[in-house]
């Protein structure tokens, strides 16, 4: 039997994973001396309104392959196989620890640990991709290369309230050439190997941006999408706007939208938004 | 005093009065110029450019060969706009040409300037016919033809110039824009005025004295600039507004009501004696005012949000940047204190103030690459007159110079967006240059003489507005030439406006211009910024 595990940062609802026979381990959000679980101990709203007023700013660690090991117990039998995909190798240390819980379970479990290359929306549709693919009862290699298949052909862009928070957590890499700005500049992220990076420095109003954002979309799926996803870190106004542009400019189109967690929160910052899609198959 | 041969003590003495002569009649030779932008800079350019050849020149020892290859290479680093350049390559096809002469006499003085006109074509991409070129060329050939025939000196310099004169007359036949406006060639005046000094100089004509104030271009380090104006994140409450309440019989959940409205990320907590009180507000002198009416008031706390934001922003920006040697790094040619800051903004490391009446120099240009600290240097020269300047630097330095083709400030900020410091040379210079055919720019000057242009009366002070470097309309008023001017630019509703008010605008002007934009353009998107940029009270851009 094939399962499937993720974590937090796939900002995946409740209903999603557990409908979805998902299991997400918690990443651990710091405030002060504060240690929370993700997804367990604090939510999204709770975490952005405390964050307004919160004196220092807080900060995030993986969880360790000890809590690897015992979720995986929890999830699988003895003989099972376990697809654990994470955020990024290269934006957290969570791959790492889910590798050396995959060591320490040789000979029980099978777990095979993917670094889907991507973060919270684009993670969240590459785990959903794999969950699909099990429930239609692909073996393996099957999950693996369906995994691949949504890795590949995902589009994905953003904007962020402010780039000092990807500075401050040291996430930004390239992207830090969209700093600067006297003139009303919106920067346009997204998530290529691994990291972040810049895609364009963007003048105009929301508006535009939105325009904009959906223009990148088709251009990346080389056609219009049918399901459009949207994510945002306290930024709910954006969303719908966004939403409705979405909807104007593609008729029947299906929108899903997601709140981003405390993890991805603290890292993109307040007023981050952005859409994904995926070309049907 | 009948001279058969030129020696060195004596070409200088002579390229001193050809200067001052050019000095003398530099605002003539500016008056010619077809376009009456406020530019009108042929003469100035020229002068400059020849000043400084003669600077080196005199420094020069005394011999032919040595005081031109000075001049040369002093024309070369002191050229200025496209007239500038073009006569630096003169001066040094003339030197080329000459071989080494000791002693110029017509056979070398024909060879010389056949080699300034060979040169200087060669330098141009793509020659037009009525400019100086052909009148130099023209020379050269008449200076051929004239060797060998048993004449003096000043009479073959005579001929070749009076031949000259005559091409120059014809320019206006050869270059329609000349007839349009009924001049000839100003860059051709200019080169006569200096022809016809050399030739009074041999005739015995001595230097009258005089001293000359000149404004030397500045250049501004971007990091003498700080300050920001406008702030990145939308923050819908600007001030974190913090304090402690105390008083008698304080109602929390009646606090907590009445200031909910008045801001977000609201906090109240406490006891009937003592409540502490926080909230992001746009008006804390609302929440303070209402707070002191129940009690006393201690440790106040208000922080603009925006601002402190915007100083994080700044601060990374700044350790970002003082790093390490960039890979590419950026000089640009800006005028006006807000576009300077706008500019620096946007990355530029090193700016020139240049813009329109001062084109700045190769040799400015080039202490500008080499001041910045970058592996390679990409010059936004702003301005189509200094295109060309900024294509010799390249040939100064060991650093790899790329000039990107933005011929006004708006291109040269599309052509930003589009940098990217983690590319190298030729992919930025790639893709700016694509970025600068995105935007159209527009441009409100006033016109400094009467001319016609494009069929228009041009009075002097007029205000024109200009699309994309043509005089499309003329008007009376600035912000009336404006409209009239974006009427005729923008296109379809999708419009994105950006205007950039100079020097001569006041602030509560641009305002009210803008307004008038706005109402105009109701589905444009219309941004408004201080540009500060003498001479053009408003350039903007449309994409």
């Amino acid at each position: 039997m094939i399962h499937i595990v993720t974590d937090s940062t796939a900002d995946l609802t409740k209903q999603l994973a557990e409908s979805n026979n998902i299991s997400v381990i918690p990443l651990n959000l710091h405030f002060g001396e504060e240690i929370l679980k993700d997804g367990e101990d604090i939510w999204a709203e709770e975490f952005y309104h405390r964050l307004s007023f919160e004196a220092t700013l807080p900060t995030t660690s993986q969880p360790s392959p000890g809590e690897f090991v015992d979720l995986y117990r929890r999830t699988a039998q003895k003989g099972d196989t376990i697809i654990s995909i994470h955020i990024s190798e290269k934006l957290s240390g969570t791959l790492n620890s889910s590798r050396l819980a995959a060591e320490m379970l040789q000979g029980e479990i099978n777990v095979v640990p993917v670094d889907s290359a991507y973060v919270t929306l684009p993670l969240g549709m590459v785990v959903l991709e794999a969950a699909r693919a099990v429930k239609e009862g692909q073996d393996l290699e099957g999950v693996l290369s369906r995994i691949k298949w949504a890795q590949e052909n995902l589009a994905f862009s953003f904007t962020v309230g402010s780039l000092e928070h990807l500075y401050r957590t040291g996430r930004i890499g390239k992207a830090s050439s969209l700093l600067g700005h006297l003139l009303n500049i919106r920067p346009v992220l997204s998530i290529s190997d691994g990291l972040i990076v810049p895609v364009e420095k963007f003048r105009g109003n929301s508006n535009r941006l939105d325009r904009r954002f959906l223009d990148l979309i088709r251009t990346d799926l080389g056609g219009e999408p049918a399901v459009v996803y949207l994510i945002h870190a306290n930024a709910p106004e954006e969303v719908k706007r966004l939403e409705e542009a979405c909807r104007e400019s593609i008729p029947g189109v299906e929108v899903v939208s997601a709140i981003a967690g405390p993890i991805v929160g603290v890292h993109a910052g307040p007023g981050a938004y952005g859409i994904a899609a995926l070309p049907a198959h | 005093m009948s001279l058969d041969f030129i020696d060195g003590l004596k070409l200088k003495s002579l390229l001193e009065i050809g200067v001052e002569t050019l000095f003398e009649h530099k605002e003539e030779v500016d008056d010619l110029n077809v376009f009456p932008v406020p530019d009108g800079d042929t003469g100035t350019n020229m002068y400059l450019t020849f000043k400084a050849a003669l600077k080196e020149a005199k420094k020069a020892s005394d011999d032919v060969p040595g005081v031109l290859e000075a001049a040369a290479q002093g024309a070369l680093m002191g050229a200025r706009g496209n007239s500038g350049v073009i006569t630096s390559q003169f001066f040094r096809g003339f030197a080329k040409g000459t071989e080494k002469a000791e002693k110029l006499g017509i056979s070398e003085i024909a060879k010389g300037i056949a080699g300034a006109s060979s040169l200087a074509y060669q330098a141009v991409r793509k020659p037009v016919e009525g400019t100086m070129l052909t009148v130099v060329r023209e020379a050269g050939e008449k200076a051929t033809t004239l060797v060998g025939k048993k004449m003096k000196l000043e009479d073959f310099l005579v001929a070749v110039y009076h031949h000259a004169e005559d091409i120059l007359s014809q320019t206006p036949e050869m270059l329609p824009a000349l007839k349009q406006a009924g001049v000839v060639d100003a860059g051709g005046k200019g080169i006569l005025f200096f022809f016809q000094g050399v030739i009074e100089g041999l005739q015995g004509k001595t230097l009258k004295k005089r001293t000359i104030q000149e404004k030397e271009p500045v250049i501004k380090s971007a990091s003498s600039f700080t300050e920001s104006e406008i702030s990145l994140v939308d923050f819908a409450f600007q001030y974190c507004t913090e304090f402690i309440l105390q008083g008698k019989k304080l109602m929390v959940e009646e606090i907590k009501k009445d200031l909910s409205p008045h801001g977000d990320s609201m906090l109240v907590v406490g006891n009937e004696n003592t409540v502490k009180i926080h909230i992001h507000t746009n008006n804390p002198g609302l929440i303070l005012d209402y707070a002191v009416r129940l009690g006393d008031l201690s440790e106040v706390q208000i922080h603009n949000m925006v601002e402190q934001s915007q100083q994080r922003l700044e601060k990374l920006k700044q350790n970002m940047e003082s790093e390490t040697t960039q890979e590419v790094g950026l000089v640009a040619v800006v005028p006006g204190e807000g576009l300077h800051k706008i500019y620096k903004s946007l990355g530029v490391g090193e700016i020139i103030e240049g813009g329109q009446t001062m084109n700045p120099s190769t040799e400015d240009l080039y202490k500008a690459v080499t001041k910045i600290d970058a592996k390679q240097v990409l010059i936004l020269p702003n301005n189509s007159n200094v295109i060309m300047t900024a294509g010799q630097v390249g040939e100064l330095t060991e650093i790899p110079v790329a000039v990107v083709p933005s011929k006004t400030i708006p291109q040269g900020i599309s052509a930003l967006m589009a940098f990217n410091p983690h590319e190298g040379l030729r992919e930025n210079l790639e893709a700016m240059t694509r970025a600068i055919g995105n935007v159209s720019t527009g441009e409100v000057t006033f016109a400094v003489r009467k001319s016609q242009y494009n069929g228009f009366e041009i009075e002097e002070g007029d205000i024109m507005g200009l699309k994309d470097g043509d005089i499309i309309c003329v008007g009376k008023d600035s912000s009336q030439v404006l409209l009239d001017l974006l009427k005729q630019m923008v296109e379809g509703e999708d419009s994105f406006i950006t205007l950039y008010y100079g020097h001569d605008v006041n602030e509560s002007e641009a305002q009210s211009t803008l307004a008038k934009v706005q109402d105009l353009f109701p589905d444009a998107d219309v941004e408004l910024y201080y540009g500060g940029q003498p001479l053009y009270s408003y350039i903007f851009s449309v994409e």
